[in-house]
């Protein structure tokens, strides 16, 4: 049963094998070197476009957070 | 070629990246821009190598150790030894031994196992030494002297066993002796060995054999002036016989021992194949190939283990007395302690063990070269000190090839001149060479000359040479003229004043100068040289103390190791660190009132402390006992707010069913059950947290159990969670995505920075610059709060018993000064030694009050908060930074209710961590049975410990012997009552007492069919019983009751039934 | 000037006597100090002394200091004011964190009549256009285009050597969050209700607003640092300001001091000699002494005599020591009364006399109620049962 799940996921995966869902979004990341931005899918690899440096911070998103001003 | 690996480069090095770069370089890379390097980042970490203190190399010091006659038959406790070290700056420690019988044993040690010779042989071996040039070089014309005479001729006979004439036949014999243990070439001749031997182990900072020679003379000469109590020992423990272990060397000599290692596991793989038969052909580069293969050429990862781990893993043990402990973490808790990591100097980890104290003395020769105030207190205290603030190492080596020509110019007399006087005539050494002899007076000018050309820069004499002239004296230290010019001593720089120079001077010449602290001390006639400044013998953080001469000195040390637990400013490049945790002080200020030295150290950059209104008074009770009040306006408007970093780093590799080969399997992320776009009542909780690539947003607060990283499993197709698992709430600081080292895989591996708000509250601890530390106790209202006839209101309350024990008045003279600069906006300079007896601080400071319209004390009249009337007495009031330590309640209580327990015990567990308890120990026990509250023990030790109830048997006592019958099934009992065997009400019955009764009924009834009576054992022993503990023989295990019992003492009971011990209760 | 000695208090080189009064009913035989109004009335006097934009200092004569105090206490924590108090914060690009920046905006002043809003109720309340105000912060760093250059990948730099020494000011657009950045946003009736706070004469320390005839409903000074921004920094928050007392926390105090002193009383008993005159005048503050050199008199100015620090200084000098008798009013307090807040200085007081009014009122409603309650339920033994008492 489970080979079989395993199968049919591997009929819609890459040619390497791997079992893919579609990736989601590209996730912007900036480099932790240059600060240049990288749009860096699921699952590929992390490496700046520019400089090479494999390294990178999470932006902040837009997201409400609430703090008392205490 | 071969690749040895990657070895560790230390930052800002010559071979860094960051290798002379700017600030604002620095800045651009990401680095802190006082950036100075000195350490290497082994897995993130920043390890140093840290300095050792080891006996002053090429130097002969004279021990005196009772230890040493247990050496062997005839061994007394004299002997002199040489620390020499190669021009590669390895070393080998020589001892010469005196033997009773007068002569002496030469004393080396080869890969950890020591060797002593005969100190005849060496001399023969050297040179060839006939008996009457030793007998001459000896005893110098000395001839009077009856005891060098007797001992120079004993130690002459003593050789005659030998019976070898010439140095070709002792270098033979030495040759052939140590032909094993060396371990070389067959090839190599009984002799060629020996002068190998003589090469490498023996006076090895001299080359030539005929320099060693002399040396070995002096050697003997001091070993005998030793015995006859003509010169006194030397003491191992003064920084005068001392210098440093650099890093450099360190690392340079375990780079050098492995690649011999290296060399030699080659050899030894030739050795196997030559032994074998193999074919070996040096000129078939296939077979070299097949060779360097089968070595371990990664000297590279073995450097990193030594940084990482500080172990020092070498056959010889480099001539150090340790083998572990060499590197260590510096921490960036806050600059103080970030920078005093780089200037600390540890005497070494075998006197950690000593049980005496000597080791640990303060001894007058380490002024201005150790600070006396900058030690920890506790099991390293004088063993971890740290360079003075002007203390200097010297590094490089120094150009004095031309001084033995100069000197003999100026009245020397060569080394190898035949006829020299011993008693009138003092030995002349550079480097423990011996370089010439002349009279006390000639030595003593030669000394004046050199200081005066080396203070000029003339003779081209450097100024890094150390001038030791050791005068003649009755029994004192061995005199002569050593001169030193070598790597790793320390040196300072103080003033010479017949020339009013800049001097250096080191630790060896020093005893003999005198140096006055401040110009008036000058004597004239007496005073050589004057300190620059009289706080030069202070560490930096010394230094940084206000008014340290005001405090007893206990204070300043307390102030020492707390300016180093301080919360502050760990460093200016935060976002860009990984450190596992830091600590950061967010409204830190600089101080009022600061040393000098504060600027010259740019310490504004990483402030410490706050500013704080300090009130002296006895203020409702919650600044007893070193307690101190907080105004809770001043927090509320940010007074010591800090913020604790913590990193977690979320790894994949190391994850359940991560595939250790080959693709990985786990991937950062949300799987596809997790539905993104639903609406939000049915939205999947992680997504609060969670962004779509698996991480946590930026500025996500998180508390216990929330999920910080998803991941998918790609064999399950499952998304799993990790967790946050601290208990206080924290903020996502920063998110870093680490790729691997090649760039071609996928994300594996993050490093969450986890932002931790301290705001301070009642129980975090606080502290002055002046070893007065405290801990919150309350947070007064501000209206509640005193306040003064201007309206100032303090920041801090302490209770003025924190002082009359303590003796802190540079506290109290800070008070002053703080209140006087805040009021003018000065920045009070709080150098120790500049006020004195006749111009005082207080008279300075107050000065400054009064123009103010401050009383010239310091002290105010105050109003209560409370009443609104006025105290009755005048409080001291005024400025003071305060430093809050990084000490925190929320890191240390415990509390517990119920909680887990032991499984074997059903004890309460202890450790903060696991939610256990504190124990209540035997001394707690006994102040409870003290004070005679039994009810509150009961409760202590049974009720909230391992309560348990227990059946026990009221026959034979047993805790341990429960059965139970199955009654609850509703059996009928049909048959007749004597069948249903007794049993408590619930069926429980005691065993070993129901198989005795089985036994005796069957006994009896056997008895009753073969007629016969039952012998029953007869015991002499008689005991009375009283009726109501003798059991009706109805009852047949069946008699069982209730009792209550610690747990803990059932398990005993059982762990007793296994060695054979029955534990019987009496039940009344 | 004399006064009774039963008002001082004594002031020694090191402390300080007779702190509390002695007036009151069976201290002195055959004298009636129980409490009057008319003498009361004919005692207490109230006297403004300066009054400045931000600061008053006026003198209460005639209380004692348990109410002196109260109304100390009352302006600095039971004043109401409006503040910053919840701040959702949607980015902060910032080097202040999140929670220290909440922190710092909070403490800002604001502008708000806090007598035009009602007070939030606590956790359970709403937010409503009565009793919460909405301002919004959108503050964007970028880089000012005439004197930086743009690369091809979009990459902003300074243009120049020359331009690298120029002021933060003018490389970079918005590179301060501070005070002015809050935009109110009106909601329901607030913009006819609430209007700022207007200082008059203007205030030379605030020059921003002074341009403007009406300021922006906002911070009392629009030019507070909050945070320092670089390119690519950006803030954007929306905060809820609402009213609050400063026992609840420090940023809604109204006062940035209100405090007292007692009035000094200085009383030469011996002659100063002329030589040392001028020493002695050195001892106490500006004015306090007038030295006549024509008449050859030291004496103290009645008028400044209240300046005075009470340094003590006086008391150092052996020979002054014994010439002066210090000491101080015990009901003659002298008020300094700063506000930093939508209040002016001198309203303060009226509002604390309201504060302890409205306070006084609930306490006799109580009161009143506790005797209602004694009266209708006619017990024997007259205790009043607690469930009644409100």
């Amino acid at each position: 049963m489970n080979t079989n799940d395993d199968h049919l996921q591997a009929t819609n995966s890459t040619s390497a094998g791997i079992p893919m869902q579609a990736p989601r979004q590209d996730m912007e990341y900036l480099c932790a070197d240059c600060n240049a931005k990288n749009e860096i899918r699921a699952r590929e690899p992390i490496r700046c476009r520019e400089c090479g440096h494999r390294i990178m911070y999470k932006r902040r998103t837009r997201r409400m957070v609430q703090f008392e001003a205490r | 070629m071969k690749d040895c690996g990657l070895v560790p480069i230390m930052v800002r090095s010559v071979r860094c990246n960051l290798r002379g770069m700017s600030s604002s370089e620095l800045v651009n890379h990401h680095e802190e821009a006082e950036e100075f390097g000195g350490y290497f980042v082994i897995n993130g970490n920043e390890r140093l190598i840290r300095y050792l203190i080891l006996p002053r190399r090429n130097h002969v010091i004279s021990l005196l150790r009772p230890s040493f006659a247990n050496r062997g038959p005839s061994y007394t406790q004299y002997a002199v030894q040489i620390r020499c070290v190669r021009p590669d700056q390895t070393s080998c420690t020589n001892t010469l031994h005196y033997l009773a019988n007068g002569s002496a044993m030469f004393r080396f040690s080869w890969r950890k196992q020591e060797y002593v010779i005969p100190i005849m042989l060496i001399l023969k071996a050297l040179v060839g030494a006939s008996d009457k040039e030793i007998f001459e070089g000896l005893m110098m014309q000395d001839y009077d002297n009856t005891f060098l005479t007797g001992r120079v001729e004993l130690l002459l006979r003593s050789y005659k066993r030998f019976t070898m004439r010439t140095g070709e036949q002792a270098l033979e014999y030495l040759g052939e002796k140590f032909r094993v243990v060396l371990g070389l070439a067959e090839d190599m001749s009984n002799s060629a060995i020996g002068a190998l031997l003589i090469r490498k182990l023996i006076l090895v900072h001299i080359e030539n054999p005929r320099q060693k020679y002399h040396l070995l003379l002096f050697m003997l000469r001091k070993l005998y002036s030793l015995v006859n109590g003509t010169c006194c020992a030397d003491n191992p423990d003064s920084p005068q016989h001392q210098e440093v272990l650099l890093p450099g060397t360190l690392y340079s000599m375990i780079i050098k021992e492995r690649l011999e290692e290296t060399l030699n596991a080659i050899r030894t793989f030739v050795n196997v194949d030559v032994r074998n038969g193999a074919t070996v052909d040096f000129h078939d580069k296939r077979y070299l190939a097949k060779i360097l293969a089968r070595v371990n050429f990664d000297i590279g990862s073995k450097l990193s283990n030594f940084l990482a781990t500080g172990n020092l893993v070498s056959p010889s043990g480099l001539d150090l007395q340790q083998a572990s402990g060499f590197t260590i973490v510096a921490e960036k808790l806050n600059w103080q302690r970030y920078i005093s990591h780089f200037r600390c100097i540890h005497r070494g980890a075998f006197f950690a063990e000593l049980k005496t104290t000597t080791v640990r003395k303060l001894l007058p020769e380490a002024w201005g070269f150790l600070c006396p105030v900058h030690t920890p207190d506790g099991s390293p205290c004088g063993l971890l000190n740290h360079l003075a603030r002007t203390c200097r190492l010297v590094t490089a080596p120094l150009a004095v090839a031309h001084i033995p020509a100069l000197l003999v110019k100026y009245g020397m007399s060569e080394p190898f001149s035949s006829c020299i006087d011993g008693r009138i005539n003092l030995c002349v050494q550079l480097d423990g060479h011996v370089i010439g002899w002349a009279s006390p007076s000639v030595a003593k000018q030669l000394a004046t000359n050199l200081r005066i050309w080396k203070t000029e820069g003339k003779n081209e004499i450097p100024m890094d040479l150390e001038i030791g002239m050791v005068p003649p004296s009755m029994g004192g230290q061995y005199p002569g003229l050593f001169l030193f010019s070598s790597r790793a001593r320390m040196m300072r720089p103080v003033k010479y004043l017949p020339n009013g120079r800049d001097d250096s001077v080191g630790p060896f010449e020093q005893v003999y100068m005198d140096i006055a602290c401040t110009p008036e001390e000058i004597e004239p006639g007496v005073s050589t040289h004057v300190e620059h400044n009289p706080t030069n013998f202070l560490s930096i953080l010394a230094n940084l103390t206000p008014f340290s001469d005001f405090n007893q000195s206990p204070r300043n040390i307390y102030q020492c190791q707390m300016g180093k637990q301080t919360m502050g400013t760990p460093s200016t490049a935060l976002k860009h660190r990984t450190d596992n945790k830091l600590y950061r002080l967010q409204s830190g200020q600089s101080p009022v009132v600061r040393p000098a030295l504060h600027n010259t150290y740019a310490m504004d950059a990483f402030p410490n402390g706050t500013n704080a209104i300090v009130a002296v008074i006895s203020y409702t009770g919650y600044d007893m006992e070193d307690a101190m009040i907080l105004n809770k306006s001043a927090h509320e408007r940010g007074f010591a707010y800090g913020t604790v970093y913590k990193s977690q780093i979320i790894d994949l590799k190391d994850m359940k069913g991560a595939s250790k080969t080959g693709a990985p399997t786990l991937h950062f992320g949300l799987g596809p059950e997790i539905k993104v776009n639903s609406r939000a009542e049915n939205k999947h909780s992680c997504l609060d947290f969670l962004d779509l690539d698996g991480l946590p947003y930026v500025g996500t607060r998180l508390s216990t159990g929330d999920p910080i990283a998803a991941y998918v499993d790609d064999v399950t197709r499952r998304t799993k969670f990790v967790k946050y698992k601290g208990d206080e709430a924290a903020f996502v600081d920063e998110v870093r995505l680490i790729g691997d080292e090649t760039g071609e895989t996928e994300l594996q591996k993050v490093h969450i920075t986890l932002r931790i708000t301290r705001s301070p509250v009642i129980g975090d601890k606080f502290s002055s610059r002046h070893g007065q530390k405290g801990v919150c106790s309350q947070k007064w209202p501000a209206i509640d709060m005193p306040f003064s006839e201007s309206g100032m209101q303090p920041d801090v309350i302490i209770n003025p018993h924190a002082f009359p024990s303590r003796m802190t008045i540079g506290m109290l003279v800070e008070s002053m000064a703080g209140k006087a600069g805040a009021m003018h906006g000065l920045a009070q300079d709080a150098t120790p030694f500049k006020f004195s007896e006749e111009d005082t601080a207080v008279s300075y400071f107050g000065e400054q009050l009064k123009a103010a319209g401050y009383n010239y004390y310091g002290n105010e009249p105050m109003y209560s908060g409370i009443t609104g009337e006025e105290f009755a007495a005048d409080i001291y009031l005024g400025v003071v930074y305060y430093q809050r330590l990084r000490h925190m309640v929320l890191d240390k209580f415990q509390v517990r209710t119920t909680g887990p327990v032991d499984p074997i015990t059903r004890q309460p567990v202890k450790g903060r961590k696991r939610a256990g308890g504190i124990r209540f120990g035997e001394m707690e026990r006994d102040a409870l049975i003290a004070h005679g509250t039994s009810f509150l023990l009961q409760d202590r030790l049974m009720n909230c410990s391992d309560y348990s109830t227990a059946w026990v048997c009221r026959t034979c006592g047993s805790l341990i012997s429960l059965g139970y019958e199955d009654i609850s099934l509703g059996e009928v009992f049909t048959g007749m009552s004597s069948s249903r065997k007794p049993t408590g009400p619930g069926g429980e019955y005691c065993r070993t007492c129901r198989a005795a009764a089985e036994q005796e009924d069957e006994l009896e009834r056997q008895a009753l069919a073969t007629g016969q009576h039952l012998q029953r054992p007869q015991g002499n022993i008689k005991v009375a019983i009283s009726s109501q503990n003798v059991l009706g023989k109805s009852s047949k295990g069946g008699d069982l009751d209730v009792i209550a019992v610690p747990y803990v003492f059932r398990y005993l009971c059982a762990e007793l039934a296994s060695m054979g011990i029955a534990v019987s209760l009496e039940i009344q | 000037m004399n006064v009774n000695p039963r008002r001082l208090v004594g002031i020694g080189a090191e402390r300080v006597s007779h702190v509390s009064n002695t007036e009151f009913p069976g201290h002195y035989p055959d004298e009636d100090h129980s409490w009057n109004l008319e003498s009361f009335k004919k005692n207490l006097t109230v006297r403004t002394h300066r009054l400045s934009q931000r600061s008053i200092e006026f003198d209460i004569i005639g209380i004692d200091a348990s109410i002196a105090n109260a109304f100390r206490r009352i302006m600095i924590a039971e004043v109401p004011t409006i503040a910053i108090d919840q701040v959702y914060i949607f980015d902060n690009t910032s080097v202040i964190h999140d929670e220290v920046l909440a922190h710092r905006i909070g403490l800002v002043p604001l502008n708000v009549d806090p007598r035009t809003m009602d007070g939030w109720e606590g956790e359970g309340d709403t937010p409503t256009d009565r009793n919460t105000l909405e301002f919004r912060v959108n503050v964007q760093c970028s880089f000012n285009p005439e004197y930086n250059t743009t690369d091809k990948r979009g990459k902003a730099s300074i243009a120049g050597s020359a331009n690298q020494n120029l002021s933060d000011e003018k490389l970079y657009s918005n590179y301060l969050f501070s005070s002015k950045h809050f935009e109110w946003n009106p909601a329901g009736e607030q913009l006819d209700k609430i209007k700022p706070v207007v200082l008059t004469p203007p205030d030379p320390l605030y020059p921003t607003y002074n341009d403007l005839k009406l300021p922006p409903l906002g911070a009392l000074n629009p030019d507070i640092v909050l945070a320092k921004l670089r390119p690519g920094q950006a803030v954007e928050m929306v905060l809820h300001a609402r009213k609050g007392v400063g026992k609840d926390h420090a940023k809604w105090s109204p006062v940035a001091t209100a405090s007292y002193r007692l009035h000094p009383n200085i009383v030469i008993t011996k002659p100063i000699r002329m030589e040392r005159a001028e020493d002695f005048k050195a001892c106490f503050a500006d004015g306090v002494v007038v030295v006549n050199k024509k008449k050859g008199t030291v004496s103290i100015s009645p008028t400044h005599m209240r300046n005075d620090t009470v340094s003590r200084e006086v008391l150092r000098d052996p020979e002054f020591r014994d010439s002066v008798e210090l000491s101080r009013i015990r009901d003659h307090f002298i008020f300094e009364v700063e506000s930093e807040s939508a209040y002016r200085p001198e309203e303060l007081l009226v509002e604390a006399i309201a504060v302890m009014r409205d306070k006084i009122a609930r306490m006799r409603e109580a009161a009143v109620a506790l005797l209602g309650s004694e009266q209708t339920d006619e017990r024997e033994d007259g205790d009043v049962l607690m469930q009644d008492a409100v």
